[in-house]
């Protein structure tokens, strides 16, 4: 299932940041990782996955920088910054509140966002 | 490579101006000098042995990359240099197989280009034309094109190696346009603080020229598609007090048989081709005296004109001026003028501030009749015919403001009743034989009832109707008293110099019109500063410390907007500097002809002066006419067996009959050349001499 393109532009940096929480990861690995992780419902393609990242970067949550990979070829790798990991734990926070208010709703089932 | 040839490396400056100017906005906003966009920080942080520093160092600036970029090429040589010599390489041999740093430099930047970048990563054609269309079309700097297309480049380089095709990466890359867009927005975001600001900046200049522009059509188009209604023929109301006199108490058809009359004065200049003696240039039938050098030609030209000064005398006697403006039976006169009559024809409702007076002229000529006439009565003992002359000349004078009251005819009027106070003064200076008591006492009561007697007052009505006039052929008319400047109003206000800036068809006019007063606001504004006018003029001189109307208008120069807003207006300042105190002037002079007039009797009856004026009242003057200086009494005394009557002056101080010192205008009407000096002016100091009459003063001193 895709979600809609406004759900996507709230969840797809969240999504991005926690998963550059476990270590720094270049472009390819975080559309398979967001893919795999999110079972396809997070799934973007590069068009979207790569602005997001610019503006990541440009608001100081991500840096990036070019290094050798296994291949010998080079990547962009991007690591989650100090003020990344700020702005994750407060978008955090903030989705745990919104899926106890859904479940409350009745929109997601009871335990959700416990 | 020549080792001698590399320059060493500048040791990297620790002063603040270093580090705040290669610090990161951000970094400075928390207070961090980190210095971190150091190129030469970063090199010298990696500890590497002479002449690697040098080197890297080099080899960055010779590629004359971006600032971004430099750091980032250094990261990536000091990374390589650094895993050579763990390798256990010499730095010689590592130096030595880098090679020349010019050509690696060139290769770096080379290697900054969008085609080699992508082309590098080895991808099937279809992406490959994928990564540079998107790149291309995100219209970033070169150092970022090249970024974002190594980025995806090898993003598509990692789907291939996993096995996905060319077809289902495209297809799974989204759109292409949309991507480039998103890209670019993003990167902007990352520029540098200053270029974001400099971006805004143009971006607000741009969009601030626009509305400027646009703004600007607007107003053009307005103006442009701006009609005046002229709906008033404010010639024929001004026409309509004339017109309202009967036929027989017209004056001016009697005026108009003595002027069809009356042949050219005696004109040195026009009889003569060669070069003219000092007094035949200053000749005229007027000013010269029976005992002039010239005076046969006087009354030569008085013997010619006997019947035109008959038609002047029948006229003074009829009760009102009557100029009827374009009557028919004027033709002959236009015809002797060359006046075309449709210029006289107020039906065609052409605009008033041009209609021509040119009868106003006409009484100056007449005028000169009357005076040259009553000169030659004197000189023939005549005293009956020389009070006759004068009283008609003091008639005619009144009977120019009987129609409607311009200033122009308002200042013709005081101008030749002045010349007529004149042939009085000259009569009670040199030739009071001429005249008994009782001839005396005619000459007094004709002055005195030169328009009504009083205070002598300008009126304005004439001047306000033409500033209306002016009004609804420069602005629309939307039924309510309202409207804006039209292009033809525009250049109407050019054409009557009530404007001095731009034209009609210049660029500047779209925005004066939509800065210039609307019609409603500039007609009260008018209204207004001529009320204060009018208060100012029925207001007594002495009373009267600054002229509002004039401050007005200085208070709207000194505002660039009022100054634009108001610009037909400001011509009103000099108008109401000269018009306030015409009236003042003309009944001083009035007065002290008339106290003249009542010392000759005096003395006749007593045989000496009076010692206060004071003694004349009631029996010869009514009262002691006041100082339009001070507002007390005019000042008299008695020096050398001679009355000397005069005013304070402006500096309101009698000092003691003692004549002002200055320009020979200022002695003659301290009055008018107050209103002609400007604000520098010092005060005039002594006393205005009334009589007897200043004659030594010559106005071209």
């Amino acid at each position: 299932m895709r979600v809609e393109r406004e759900l996507m532009r709230g969840a797809g940096p969240v999504a991005v940041l926690k998963l550059l929480e476990r270590g720094a990861m270049y472009g390819y690995e975080l559309v398979e990782a967001l893919d795999r992780h999110s079972d396809g419902v997070l799934a973007m393609g590069q068009s979207t996955l790569y602005p997001m990242l610019y503006n990541l970067e440009a608001q100081g949550f991500v840096k990036a920088d070019w290094r050798d990979g296994d291949s010998g070829r080079q990547r962009k790798y991007y690591a989650l910054t100090a003020l990344g990991k700020r702005r994750l734990a407060n978008e955090t926070k903030q989705w745990e509140a919104l899926s106890r208010a859904m479940a409350a709703m009745g929109i997601l089932p009871e335990g959700a966002g416990a | 490579m020549n080792d001698a040839a590399l320059p060493a490396m500048p040791v990297p400056s620790d002063s603040l101006w270093s580090r705040l100017r290669t610090t990161p906005l951000r970094d400075a906003l928390r207070g961090q000098l980190t210095g971190s966009l150091d190129v030469r920080r970063m090199i010298a942080a990696a500890n590497l042995p002479e002449p690697i520093p040098s080197l890297i160092y080099v080899t960055i600036r010779r590629a004359r990359l971006w600032r971004s970029a430099r750091l980032e090429v250094a990261r990536e040589l000091i990374a390589r240099f650094r895993a050579n010599l763990d390798a256990g390489r010499a730095p010689e041999d590592v130096v030595k197989m880098f090679g020349d740093p010019t050509r690696v430099a060139r290769s770096i930047r080379k290697e900054k280009l969008l085609r080699p970048a992508i082309a590098r990563v080895e991808l099937p054609q279809p992406l490959q034309e994928l990564v540079y269309e998107v790149a291309r079309r995100t219209r970033l700097w070169r150092s970022e094109r090249v970024d974002v297309a190594r980025e995806l480049a090898n993003h598509f380089r990692d789907g291939t190696d996993a096995g996905r095709t060319p077809e289902q990466l495209i297809k799974s890359f989204g759109n292409r346009r949309e991507a480039a867009q998103l890209i670019r927005r993003a990167k902007l975001r990352s520029r540098p603080f200053v270029w974001r600001v400099w971006r805004r900046t143009w971006q607000a200049v741009g969009l601030l020229i626009l509305l400027v522009l646009l703004t600007y059509i607007v107003l053009l188009i307005r103006l442009k598609t701006a009609h005046p209604t002229i709906s008033r023929n404010y010639g024929l109301e001004m026409n309509a007090p004339a017109r309202a006199v009967p036929e027989d108490d017209r004056a001016w058809p009697l005026y108009r048989e003595a002027v069809l009359r009356l042949t050219a004065e005696p004109n040195f200049a026009a009889m003569s081709d060669r070069e003219l003696s000092e007094d035949e240039v200053n000749f005229s039938v007027a000013a010269e005296k029976p005992t002039g050098k010239h005076w046969d030609m006087v009354v030569i030209w008085l013997d010619q004109n006997r019947e035109a000064l008959e038609f002047v005398r029948k006229a003074s006697g009829r009760p009102r001026m009557g100029f009827v403006y374009g009557d028919p039976a004027d033709r002959v006169w236009y015809d002797k003028l060359k006046l075309n009559p449709k210029v006289m024809d107020l039906e065609r409702n052409e605009l008033v501030a041009g209609l021509l007076l040119d009868h106003i002229n006409e009484f100056h000529y007449l005028q000169n009749l009357l005076a040259a006439d009553a000169h030659r009565a004197a000189a023939l003992n005549d005293g009956a015919t020389f009070i006759r002359d004068v009283e008609t000349a003091v008639r005619m004078a009144g009977q120019i403001r009987d129609d409607m009251p311009f200033l122009v005819t308002e200042g013709v009027s005081f101008g030749l009743f002045s010349e007529s106070l004149s042939l009085v003064d000259d009569l009670l200076m040199g030739r009071h034989e001429l005249v008994d008591d009782a001839g005396l006492q005619r000459l007094a009561h004709s002055i005195a009832g030169y328009s009504g007697g009083g205070t002598i007052r300008a009126r304005l009505l004439g001047q306000r109707l033409t500033f209306r006039d002016l009004y609804q052929r420069v602005y629309t008319d939307d039924g309510r008293g309202d409207g804006r400047l039209t292009a033809e109003g525009l250049r109407l206000l050019n054409n009557v110099k009530a404007l001095s800036a731009g034209d009609a068809d210049s660029a500047v006019a779209p925005v004066f019109s939509a800065l210039i007063a609307s019609r409603r606001e500039m007609t009260r504004a008018t209204d207004e500063l001529f009320d204060r006018l009018e208060n100012e003029i029925n207001q007594p001189y002495w009373e009267r410390s600054s002229s509002t109307v004039r401050d007005q208008i200085a208070r709207w120069d000194r505002s660039p907007v009022d100054k634009i807003r108001y610009a037909p207006l400001r011509q009103m300042s000099s108008f109401a500097q000269y018009t306030a105190p015409l009236g003042d002037f003309i009944t001083q002079r009035r007065d002290a002809t008339l106290v003249a007039l009542a010392l000759e009797l005096y003395h006749r009856r007593n045989g000496s002066w009076p010692k206060v004026l004071g003694e004349l009242v009631p029996d010869l003057l009514p009262a002691v006419p006041p100082d339009r200086f001070t507002g007390g009494p005019l000042l008299y005394r008695v020096v050398e067996d001679r009355p000397l009557l005069y005013s304070a002056g402006p500096d309101k101080k009698d000092d003691g009959g003692k004549p002002i010192e200055g320009p020979a205008l200022a002695r003659l009407n301290p009055m008018f050349f107050m209103t002609m000096a400007t604000a520098e002016t010092k005060i005039l100091t002594g006393d205005w001499i009334l009589w007897p009459p200043p004659m030594t003063a010559k106005l071209d001193e």
